[in-house]
């Protein structure tokens, strides 16, 4: 596949889950300032997984070290999610780990990639871009019932 | 359900590469610039942080609190990193070696006083020199390192 060298994210919805304010705001408003159209923010398990209800978003950017209910427990929520529109979200770990057996029990458990902290706006990119281009999530059935549009299975 | 007439649903990738698309480099570097107007608010963070740490560490004889005081470390280390400032970095990375490898007992909290108060220090305008800093922050590894480690269960 060619590489991308522009995209326009306006259409896009995505996540932050993190309880920093600071790491929170930073990376809400890169993101913005990638032009995503749409960055919902929640600083605990209980509001990120209400908001998804409301709106399903389109990749989620979690914090691992959260108190008390962490970002890893929060993935495996979300994986084992009954709406497979939900349960398919890419999904970016953020953490200040990056020890090996991190990356590969985040990765085991269902992470689309992860950036360890400090990084850069390139850095960030280049990980939105990776979960983009390895998205399968539109590839899902919704429930059936579901409220929401209904998709072809390709 | 007739899946033939079912509308297919786009791809992320398909949902980004519409006609107003803009080169990546340029939406880096727009980021960058959120990031750094961002970073500017970073002293207001760390206040905050460091009067959370203070409020703690009158309580860290219980483990609940002891939990609390490691995620506010873990955060601050991450968003001190973020923000560029090493030497607040390497302080928290202390901390964090105290909580996870050492026994939490009264002298352990007394040790993690001694972080917050080089936490003020390093982060107040008029914060000590490089030189200064890394001594600092050696002596706080040190006394880390003089308290009793936590046995293999």
């Amino acid at each position: 596949m060619a590489a991308i060298t522009k995209a326009d994210f306006s259409p896009l919805t995505i996540l932050v889950i993190d309880d920093s304010p600071f790491m929170i705001r930073l990376l809400a408003e890169m993101l913005a300032g990638f032009g995503v159209g749409k960055v919902l923010t929640a600083e605990t398990a209980e509001e990120a997984f209400a908001r998804m209800e409301i709106r399903a978003p389109d990749v989620i950017f979690c914090d691992w070290q959260m108190y008390p209910i962490d970002g890893l427990t929060i993935l495996r929520r979300l994986r084992q999610h009954h709406q497979p529109q939900l349960a398919c979200v890419p999904f970016v770990m953020v953490t200040g780990h990056n020890a090996n057996e991190d990356v590969t029990l985040a990765l085991g458990e269902g992470a689309d990639s992860y950036v360890v902290k400090p990084f850069s706006s390139e850095t960030l990119m280049n990980h939105l871009i990776k979960v983009i281009v390895g998205d399968k999530s539109h590839l899902m059935q919704p429930q059936m019932g579901s409220p929401k549009e209904m998709w072809a299975v390709e | 359900m007739n899946n033939a007439s079912a509308k297919r649903r786009p791809s992320l990738l398909e949902r980004i590469s519409g006609p107003k698309a803009a080169p990546l480099s340029t939406l880096v570097k727009k980021g960058e610039a959120a990031a750094m107007r961002v970073q500017e608010g970073f002293g207001d963070f760390l206040g905050q942080r460091i009067r959370e740490l203070t409020d703690a560490r009158l309580r860290l004889a219980g483990a609940p609190s002891w939990e609390k005081f490691y995620a506010v470390v873990m955060d601050l280390r991450g968003s001190a990193a973020m923000a560029g400032r090493t030497s607040l970095v390497a302080v928290c990375h202390s901390l964090e070696t105290l909580i996870k490898e050492h026994v939490r007992d009264a002298r352990s909290a007394a040790v993690a006083g001694s972080h917050i108060d080089a936490l003020l220090l390093l982060s107040s305008p008029r914060q000590t020199d490089d030189q200064g800093a890394d001594r600092l922050i050696g002596e706080l590894e040190q006394a880390v390192a003089r308290l009793p480690r936590k046995t293999a269960s």
